[in-house]
């Protein structure tokens, strides 16, 4: 009985995993009248890529509801993390300090540049994002973090996951231009773009170029024997 | 000269010399390593200094190049309003005095740019002329490498690129330079005292970028940087050089060269100074080997100059030297021996001076002294004493007991010494001694020394008399010469033993050893040969017939330069030096000669020859008389053999034998010059002689003197009595003739018969003689 009821389960939690995985290769929650645009980010190798960022940007006028998925840009470990965040314009974006020590996170040149000091364990959200643009971080303390958050003007955007896909349920049919984005993608403006005149299911790949770059990693390049003690 | 301090200073010298030479050549060499040795030194020097110079600069542009860009105003401000970036750029500038400051935006342009200029000294800021244009090295931007060499225009500038970054986005660059212009090189010329020129190669082609200030050669400058860089630099310049090369596109070149003759100038003084010190050293050293020599020689010198002191008979003076060390012992020891040479010389000069039996001064210390009294031409006496019958002493006593009769006579003839006024007394040797007295009262001073010696000597219960002859001369009156004075007592002293008297004063007839009778001896040697000899002869008249019957032959010479010398000074001479035997020879067999010559003319004459007393001695002389005889065939009765009474006196017995055996032949032995010897009557009985012949000393005043005729008219009886005839020589006058014809004397010789005369004058007298004689008889017959 009881092995029965063991393999019963074990059946179970496989099926349970099987339909997850399954529902992370297709557009979440099925909305109707919805397109499902799903899109698959490929290394130069053929690799799938994690954490590529992916948006759709409207070209046609289309008005697109706010985004209401919180943005969070936490500091854990004396590093971005996560190292990749992507927020709608006007957004509210969480600076979350995890961390045990004063973070002060900037970023400057560009139209978004900002600066603040966040305290142990504090959340800040007071800075707001006007424009779309790469806003590259660091912190004026601890020289090696290094983020990004990247604003864009559409509530479409996501990260790849570990298949190296992502998917949009669009509500609006029309023409959006795809954007794929990593600050260490080697090509100009470190993203590629696909307009596309979306009115079905889409599934669109893309295959990087060249290799991408490695993420740096945020790490002090000297050994402080004091900050274990900070 | 190769003294002894000259050697040690030679010795000094070459040591010196040599020590001098190899640390001179060892520090000339070092010199010259030591020049090279600081001149590379001093160039390795520049040359690390430079590297690390500019090396500095540059990691100090590079670290304030990435702490700028790390700088959130800067980020803040990065791509805002160029006012603000550029007050931002000069802010950090200012911080490090850069010259040149710029950042380069993303996009690869230069989105400020300042550069720093200089107008009159006056430090001036103005925006750089590449603002807004694109960085020409982009590639720069991507390389790792930040240090870079950057020109603007005319201005080269040592550059560091440092990205601006946010996080990982790199927001642009910033980049700061320090150029390289005269101040650099003024800079460094300050540091190394080495002139620095800057050339750049752009495109291939090299370019002057900068000199430093003091560097006087402009015009070619470039070229001889250029030479400096390949290593080529003209001799006279020290140099090297450092090449930074900027990925082959540019290069900087950077030449640092000094002229040597400045560089060296400094070594070139020590040198000088050193030779100088060397010098010094050299003198010093050499002065003070001088005097070390000087020192060791010195004290040597004094001995040698000791020594020949010494040598001169100097032995008052001591030789002192103030050391302990071998040479003062040889100094001490060298007074020891001159005190012991001198009381050695002492002993031996006393010696020399000195008998050694009686310690009296002897015949050296009396040729001194009379040289010192000729010289002070002083008067004074010689007597020249001979102790009688030592060797009767000698021979009986001993010769010990001799010697002890000498010392006594020294004694005593001392003590005389001492209480008058005798000046010295000299023990000559053996039994003679000489005393000088510059008293000149003779019989007074014999008095005095009879006195003294009259006493006899005891000796070991034997009682002798001290009986001395004495010589006597005077000076100056027998002679200047002292030395012949003390020949003259010599010869006086002498005459008494011919005479038995005790004292004998000295007078010329003594001498028959004088400097003429010495020439004498030689030059009879030749008379014989060279027939410088010829016979004289003199008449004896027979007192009873009147008639001449004996002629005597007597020897006369005939000398070349001194004319006819009288028998008397000659025939002692032949006695004495054995001539007489030659000259006796010839005398009889001319006289033979004579005698043939004559019995051919009808003359019969008895010869008397005269024969001495060594002629007595030899062996072959009756032989030869003999032979003689019958040689020339004459009959030995007619021959008459006249001996002194002296000949016979010295050896009696010999010349008895001999005369007897003369007799026995037939001769007729005749006593010459009797009366002069004390010959006793004892011997006259046992001479076979036919005659005497009294001495003319008692004929020659027979007129005058009573005495003579005493002893005459006695002896005449005495031979008379004894079968004896009787010749009388010396008859000068006509009263001696007819008293010794009264008296009954046989035969007559003298003045007043006839002369002494060579046969060829004496041959007509005879013959005249003979003549009258047969005249007279014929008269008388007839009559």
């Amino acid at each position: 009985m009881n092995s029965k009821l063991i393999i019963h389960y074990i059946l179970l939690l496989i099926l349970v995993l099987f339909s997850q995985i399954s529902n992370a290769t297709s557009c979440d929650n099925k909305v109707e009248n919805n397109t499902c645009v799903e899109i698959l980010v490929k290394s130069n190798t053929g690799q799938n890529l994690i954490d590529m960022v992916v948006y759709l940007e409207p070209l046609d006028g289309q008005v697109l509801e706010k985004s209401h998925k919180e943005v969070v840009v936490g500091q854990f470990g004396k590093s971005f993390s996560p190292y990749l965040s992507v927020s709608q314009i006007n957004s509210a974006v969480n600076f979350i300090n995890r961390d045990d020590i004063t973070h002060h996170i900037y970023s400057a040149g560009n139209e978004n540049k900002f600066s603040f000091k966040i305290r142990a364990g504090k959340t800040n959200s007071s800075t707001k994002f006007e424009h779309a643009s790469e806003v590259a971080m660091g912190c004026n303390i601890h020289d090696w973090m290094s983020g990004y958050l990247l604003v864009v003007n559409t509530p479409y955007f996501d990260k790849t996951d570990e298949h190296g896909r992502a998917s949009f349920n669009i509500a609006k049919q029309g023409k959006y231009k795809v954007v794929v984005w990593h600050p260490q993608m080697q090509v100009n403006t470190n993203r590629m773009t696909i307009e596309k005149d979306i009115f079905e299911h889409e599934s669109l790949t893309f295959i990087l170029k060249d290799e991408i770059k490695t993420i740096p990693i945020q790490e002090s390049d000297d050994d402080f024997d004091f900050l274990s003690d900070y | 000269m190769k003294s002894l301090q000259n050697k040690i200073f030679l010795f000094f010298v070459l040591l010196l010399l040599m020590v001098q030479s190899i640390a001179f050549w060892t520090l000339y060499n070092g010199k010259q390593n030591q020049e090279a040795a600081e001149i590379n030194n001093r160039l390795t020097t520049a040359k690390t200094i430079f590297t690390e110079l500019f090396d500095r600069r540059l990691a100090y542009l590079s670290a304030f190049a990435e702490t700028a860009a790390k700088d959130y105003g800067l980020k803040e401000v990065f791509n805002e309003d160029t006012r603000s970036l550029l007050f931002a750029l000069n802010n950090h500038r200012k911080r490090i005095d850069a010259d040149l400051v710029m950042t380069v935006s993303a996009e690869g342009i230069v989105n400020g740019q300042l550069q720093r200029y200089f107008i009159n000294d006056a430090e001036k800021i103005r925006q750089g002329v590449e603002h807004g244009s694109k960085f020409r090295f982009i590639d720069w931007l991507s390389a790792g490498k930040s240090a870079h060499l950057y020109m603007i225009d005319d201005a080269l500038y040592q550059l560091s690129i440092s990205p601006v970054t946010v996080g990982t986005k790199t927001l642009g660059w910033i980049a700061f330079g320090f150029q390289i212009d005269q101040r650099l090189a003024d800079e460094f010329t300050s540091i190394t005292g080495l002139d620095t020129d800057f050339i750049l190669r752009i495109d291939g082609i090299w370019r002057l970028i900068s000199i430093s200030q003091q560097d006087a050669n402009h015009a070619d400058a470039l070229s001889l940087a250029l030479q400096i860089i390949e290593n080529n630099a003209p001799d006279q310049y020290i140099a090297t050089h450092s090449l930074i090369t900027e990925l082959d596109e540019q290069e900087l070149g950077v030449a640092m060269h000094g002229l040597k003759a400045n560089f060296v100038a400094l070594l070139q003084e020590q040198w000088w100074r050193f030779l100088i010190l060397a010098i010094l050293t050299l003198v010093v050293s050499l002065t003070s080997a001088y005097f070390i020599a000087a020192s060791i020689s010195k004290p040597i010198k004094r001995l040698v100059t000791q020594a020949k002191v010494i040598a001169s008979g100097d032995y008052q003076q001591k030789v002192t030297l103030n050391d302990n060390n071998e040479i003062g012992q040889l100094a001490d020891e060298f007074n020891n021996m001159q005190s012991a040479v001198l009381q050695r010389e002492e002993a031996i000069m006393h010696l020399a001076d000195h008998d050694p039996l009686t310690d009296l001064p002897n015949r050296n210390m009396l040729n001194k002294v009379l040289k010192k009294i000729t010289a002070q031409q002083q008067l004074f006496m010689v007597l020249h004493l001979n102790l009688s019958r030592l060797k009767d002493v000698n021979d009986t006593l001993g010769h010990d007991v001799g010697d002890e009769v000498i010392k006594e006579l020294a004694n005593r003839l001392q003590r005389l010494c001492k209480a008058k006024n005798f000046s010295l007394l000299v023990h000559l040797g053996a039994d003679e001694f000489i005393l000088l007295a510059e008293h000149l009262d003779i019989d007074e001073t014999i008095a005095q020394l009879q006195v003294e010696l009259e006493s006899t000597f005891d000796y070991q219960g034997i009682s002798l008399q001290l009986q001395v002859r004495i010589g006597v001369a005077l000076c100056p009156e027998h002679s200047a010469d002292a030395k012949l004075v003390l020949q003259m007592a010599d010869t006086a002293l002498h005459h008494t033993r011919g005479t038995g008297k005790l004292v004998q004063i000295y007078h010329p007839d003594l001498d028959v050893n004088t400097v003429e009778r010495l020439s004498l001896i030689n030059d009879l040697k030749q008379a014989i040969p060279a027939g410088e000899l010829e016979l004289h002869f003199q008449p004896k008249l027979s007192l009873k017939t009147n008639v001449i019957t004996h002629v005597e032959a007597l020897v006369r010479w005939q000398h070349p330069s001194l004319g006819m010398i009288s028998p008397d000074d000659f025939i002692h001479i032949a006695e004495q030096t054995g001539q007489i035997k030659a000259l006796t020879r010839w005398v009889f067999i001319t006289a033979l000669a004579q005698f043939n010559a004559w019995r051919a003319l009808g003359l019969n004459l008895n010869i008397a020859i005269n024969i001495a007393a060594k002629n007595l001695k030899e062996t072959d002389f009756h032989q030869f008389i003999c032979q003689s005889l019958m040689n020339a065939n004459v009959p030995a009765e007619k021959v008459t053999l006249e001996v002194t009474e002296s000949s016979v006196v010295e050896d009696p017995e010999a010349a008895i034998k001999l005369l007897s055996e003369f007799k026995n032949h037939g001769m007729k032995i005749s006593i010459d010059d009797y009366g002069t010897g004390y010959s006793s009557l004892a011997q006259l009985k046992q001479l076979p002689v036919h005659e005497l012949k009294i001495d003319k000393s008692f004929i020659q005043r027979l007129e005058h003197d009573d005495d003579d005729q005493i002893i005459v008219r006695s002896t005449i009886e005495l031979a008379h009595n004894m079968g004896l005839h009787v010749v009388a020589e010396g008859i000068e006058d006509e009263f001696s003739l007819n008293w010794l014809t009264e008296h009954g004397c046989e035969l007559a010789q003298g003045y007043y018969i006839s002369k002494p005369k060579p046969a060829t004058e004496l041959t007509p007298w005879l013959l005249e003689r003979l003549n009258s004689e047969v005249k007279g008889k014929e008269e008388k017959v007839n009559t």
